[in-house]
């Protein structure tokens, strides 16, 4: 019994199959995730670390996307269903947890625990089953995910099922004594000690007369005891050692089971969480009169991006009400080279945003932040920032710049995205350009896909007539203001840093006199 | 003849050899560790003895031969231990068994080593005498009828009917009962069972490390003597066997053990630096007198010492220096810059000549060499505390009592000798040691400070120069080449893109 409301095969799964893209903090902090993250209010931690872990391990197929999307569309009808279960499952986790903790474990102790919580969680699981036999009634579940779930409750665990559970959890508190089996190990110590079940209807063994001992006699007794003297610290030591290694295997299947009654409750809670996320998400964007829409998956190796009234959906949040949010259209086709040039402050850094965040969105299965978005899946998202601090030691950042794209060079893969904002520019225009054009070359001819946002007027004229390469700019009105969307155009060399003094200085253009 | 002392402490302190026999010996069980130190200071003077080493290490070389050997000695070390265990626990049933095991494993072990000596991997017809004599005797210990094979039969008899031995315990309260078996079920695997469906990858277990010694406490003792009282039979069996074989170890095999750690301990020890890719080679042995040529050496205390300290990348941080003295060439002076590996040098000078003695593979990619008879180092005693006057006497002493006991056959390594005294005197000195030492013959290294010792006519054709130079643009680096080397030039940019390996070719090759 799998949760599969994130994948289809099988559970999400942050710490193995769905472990982060490499330099996810890089990719954290540059697309301003945080933010987004934040804006999805998640309901508790485990829902919160699911949606960020889920948002930074993109699925990888047109497939995997369209089944999460459809579980995602079921979530979004039936939005009250979905919070009864959360609630139910956290409520199952949280009696689980207030059971007394074992401090110094012995197999005595943690058998004891173990049935305690199965009790626990067996009985929750019969809620759940009841609860989802009423929601499953419900009309317009469409997805595999929610169906199988409720089709799985209603089948795997029927009444015989909890009747053998409370069977085994009443003979595990051993009111007729414990009965191992043994066989003789190294030096003759007892070895593979099992716990037997007793026969129910046989006489209890102490009971037995003990037989006389006749070790080389004819006649072979069958059982042979003693009792140990009361009050005598070393034999009773002894005896709860005995106890111990004979429970040893019992008490790790008893809590094994556990372990996996508990983590499939777990597995429930959090993906129920990341779905609950995405719809307040939704909500909020909603509220502030954005466009929303069910992104198209492309087959990998087309390098498609295509885009209506895209926008940033981090400064939708952090900006007031009444910014008007700015919106773009892209049109890349199958370049695999964006270069976006243009003025400063022009809104080159919000596209470049908003193409990696409507991509990560895409790929975990959620909508995507603009009226149409359409987009090859990638093997990977990586971003390489311009990081502003420290702009004194011009060969040390050059180096930690060059250090940084080398890392990321490891992990790429063809089908990558990466996004460059600025990189390069610590060093000279001559040198930084052709360090740029030599890594873009070898990157573009080995499948990657980038966008480049750069002040490198030679890099980017250089492209100039290049089919691979799609140029955009940030668009400024003749009279010198923005309007902050990119469109198609080719570089400038100037980045109009003197539109940008004027309007500090609210001089003419003239350069102030010393 | 034969010379069969040991190298003197002083010398072997000098050339960083203490310190490396103190480490292989680690390798080794604290009980053979006083058997062995002394050969490793003793080196042989009759080529034909080194040969007869040199055959054992080529066997040792093949890995199938050597892990056979490892496995063997490695499991007659855990037998030992668990008979001496055995005869210390108290109750005598288990004191039987613990014999019993031992037993088997011995067979086993003789038995896998056999097999793995005569595999075809192992070349058996192509090993050398010492490890051909020993095939030869496994195989006659081997075959049907032999004691051996006898031991081992009636070891499986009793073990196959102690094994049919199965028993239940019912415990309630503090009264414990031993029943025959009677096949109940197993409890945890009903459950498991019950719960497969909610089954998921990577759940820890819940096992609790129980204690696996073989002590037992009373209650278990009363345990096993009842179980034996319910089966009295195969425990009869089992006291006839341990009172019939209490001594049952080869006395071949038990020597072959002690014999052969010598070399195990030194390859185990050179495995991760030869593993690192540095190298090691079995000299050639030229008569006395006859060339010195070394390819390619380095120190190996210090490749040891770095491969510790930097796992990554100490191997590469060694520098190796190729040197050789072609008749009549005896005299090695090697004179440089502080810090630039002249006493480096000198030491791997000296532990080439003192492995190869050994009849041990040498850390060098080539070499050969005459046997020393002795070796004589004079370095200078940093820690000596008497006056300036005194410390030149000491040192002027230990030269002398060196030159009066080294002979044409001998290697003498001077590092920094008189360097306490003035340019002057030590350039006066130095002469006229240098005059002694080429009167002895013998074949020295010279390391100083005075540049004119590397170049006295009237040693001309006898005198080797080197000089040590630094790496300038890396001065991490603790050792150098006592060659010189071309500052590379490059434009900055293109030269740390190149670096990172972010040049297009450079690019494209890692994205492949």
């Amino acid at each position: 019994m799998d949760v599969r409301l994130l994948h289809s095969d099988r559970e999400f799964a942050p710490d193995t199959a769905d472990r982060p893209l490499a330099h996810s903090g890089d990719l954290t902090d540059d697309l301003e995730l945080d933010t987004l993250l934040a804006a999805m209010d998640p309901p508790d931690e485990a829902a919160a670390a699911t949606a960020r872990a889920a948002l930074l391990a993109p699925l990888r197929t047109p497939d995997e996307i369209r089944y999460r999307q459809r579980v995602h569309a079921d979530a979004l009808a039936h939005e009250s269903a979905v919070r009864e279960l959360h609630t139910l499952a956290a409520d199952a986790l949280e009696r689980e947890r207030r059971l007394s903790i074992v401090l110094y474990p012995t197999p005595e102790s943690v058998l004891r625990r173990a049935v305690n919580s199965l009790d626990v969680l067996t009985e929750r699981l019969r809620a759940l089953r009841r609860l989802a036999a009423r929601l499953a009634a419900q009309d317009g579940w469409a997805s595999e995910g929610f169906t199988g779930l409720f089709a799985e409750l209603d089948g795997e665990v029927d009444d015989d099922w909890f009747r053998e559970v409370a069977r085994h959890l009443k003979e595990l508190q051993f009111r007729r004594g414990i009965l191992l089996s043994a066989r003789l190990g190294d030096g003759g110590r007892a070895t593979e000690l099992a716990l037997g079940r007793p026969d129910p209807d046989a006489p209890d063994p102490a009971d037995r007369k003990p037989a006389r001992r006749f070790p080389l006699g004819p006649r072979r007794p069958d059982t042979l005891s003693f009792t140990l003297p009361e009050n005598d610290d070393r034999n009773a030591k002894a005896l709860e050692e005995l106890r111990d290694r004979g429970l040893n295997s019992v008490a790790d299947a008893v809590a094994t089971a556990a372990d996996h009654l508990r983590d499939w409750f777990a597995a429930l809670h959090r993906e129920l969480g990341f779905h609950l996320c995405l719809l307040n998400l939704r909500k909020r964007l909603a509220d502030r009169g954005l466009p929303l829409c069910t992104p198209e998956p492309l087959q990998p190796g087309t390098a498609a991006l295509a885009a209506r009234d895209l926008y940033d959906p981090g400064l939708a949040l952090t900006a007031d009400a009444s910014t008007a949010i700015t919106r773009n259209d892209v049109e890349a086709g199958g370049a695999p080279l964006i270069l976006v040039t243009g003025a400063n402050q022009g809104g080159k850094s919000t596209f470049l945003r908003s193409v990696g965040t409507a991509q990560l969105l895409l790929q975990c299965g959620a909508f995507a932040p603009a009226a149409e978005f359409r987009a090859e899946v990638r093997t990977g998202l990586f971003t390489h920032y311009r990081r502003r601090e420290d702009a004194t030691m011009t060969h040390g950042k050059l180096e930690e710049e060059l250090a940084r794209m080398s890392g990321i060079a490891d992990v790429l893969a063809p089908g990558a995205l990466l996004l460059c904002n600025e990189s390069f520019a610590a060093t000279n225009e001559r040198e930084g350009s052709e360090i740029a054009r030599e890594i873009l070359t070898a990157l573009t001819a080995s499948g990657v896909r980038i966008v480049f946002v750069t002040h490198l007027f030679a890099l980017a004229d250089g492209f100039g007539g290049d089919a691979d390469a799609v140029r955009l700019r940030a668009e400024r009105r003749d009279d010198g203001t923005r309007t902050f969307r990119i469109v198609p155009g080719d570089p400038l060399p100037t980045s109009h840093g003197e539109d940008v003094y004027k309007r500090v200085f609210g001089t003419a253009g003239a350069a102030p006199h010393p | 003849m034969p010379r069969l002392a040991p190298v003197a402490t002083s010398a072997l302190d000098d050339l960083n050899l203490t310190a490396l026999i103190d480490a292989l010996l680690l390798t080794q069980p604290p009980g053979e560790r006083d058997a062995l130190a002394p050969r490793y200071r003793t080196g042989l003077t009759d080529p034909a003895d080194v040969a007869h080493r040199h055959e054992i290490v080529r066997d040792l070389s093949n890995t199938q031969v050597s892990d056979a050997v490892r496995g063997f000695t490695r499991a007659l070390r855990n037998i030992r231990e668990h008979l001496s265990l055995g005869e210390r626990l108290p109750h005598p049933l288990q004191n039987h068994l613990v014999r019993l095991e031992a037993v088997h494993d011995y067979g086993a072990a003789v038995t896998a080593f056999a097999e793995a000596l005569t595999a075809p991997e192992a070349e058996p017809d192509g090993l050398g005498a010492a490890l051909g004599e020993l095939v030869a005797h496994l195989r006659s210990a081997l075959t049907p009828g032999t004691p051996f094979a006898e031991l081992r039969a009636a070891a499986d008899k009793v073990t196959a009917d102690l094994a049919e031995v199965r028993y239940t315990l019912h415990i309630r309260a503090n009264r414990i009962s031993v029943s025959r078996h009677r096949g109940e079920r197993d409890h945890g695997a009903d459950i498991a069972g019950l719960f497969a469906r909610f089954r998921r990858e990577g759940a820890p277990s819940h096992l609790a490390a129980m204690p696996r010694d073989l002590e037992m406490d009373p209650v278990e003792a009363r345990i096993l003597g009842l179980v034996a009282d319910l089966n009295p039979e195969p425990f009869a069996a089992l006291e006839e066997f341990a009172a019939k074989h209490r001594d049952f170890l080869d006395p071949v095999l038990v020597d072959f053990d002690h014999e052969i750690r010598f070399y195990l301990a030194y390859l185990d020890f050179t495995g991760p630096l030869r593993d690192a890719g540095l190298p090691f080679c079995l000299p050639r042995i030229n008569e006395p007198g006859g060339p010195v040529r070394i390819l390619d050496g380095y120190d190996l205390a210090l490749a040891d010492k770095l491969a510790h300290e930097r796992p990554d990348t100490g191997a590469e941080a060694i520098v190796v220096n190729s040197v050789a003295l072609e008749p009549p060439e005896r005299l090695l002076v090697v004179t440089g810059p502080n810090q630039g590996g002249k006493t480096t040098f000198a030491r791997m000078f000296g532990q080439l000549h003192h492995l190869a003695a050994l009849g041990l593979p040498v850390p060098a990619a080539d070499a050969e060499l005459p046997l020393p008879d002795n070796l004589f180092t004079h370095f200078e005693r940093e820690e000596d505390l008497r006056t300036l006057r005194g410390k030149l006497d000491d040192e002027l002493v230990r030269i002398r009592e060196a030159l009066e006991e080294a002979t044409s056959r001998s290697v003498v390594i001077m590092n920094e000798s008189f360097s306490s005294t003035s340019l002057h005197d030590a350039r006066f000195i130095g002469e006229h040691v240098l005059d002694k030492l080429a009167a002895l013959d013998v074949t020295c290294l010279y390391v100083t400070f005075v540049d004119e010792l590397a170049a006295l006519p009237r040693h001309g054709e006898r005198t080797v120069s080197l000089v040590a130079t630094i790496v300038p643009d890396d001065p991490s680096q603790r050792t150098y080449r006592l060659v010189r080397r071309p500052a590379d030039g490059r434009a900055y940019a293109t030269a740390i893109a190149a670096k990172y390996g972010l040049t297009h070719d450079a690019l494209r090759e890692r994205l492949r």
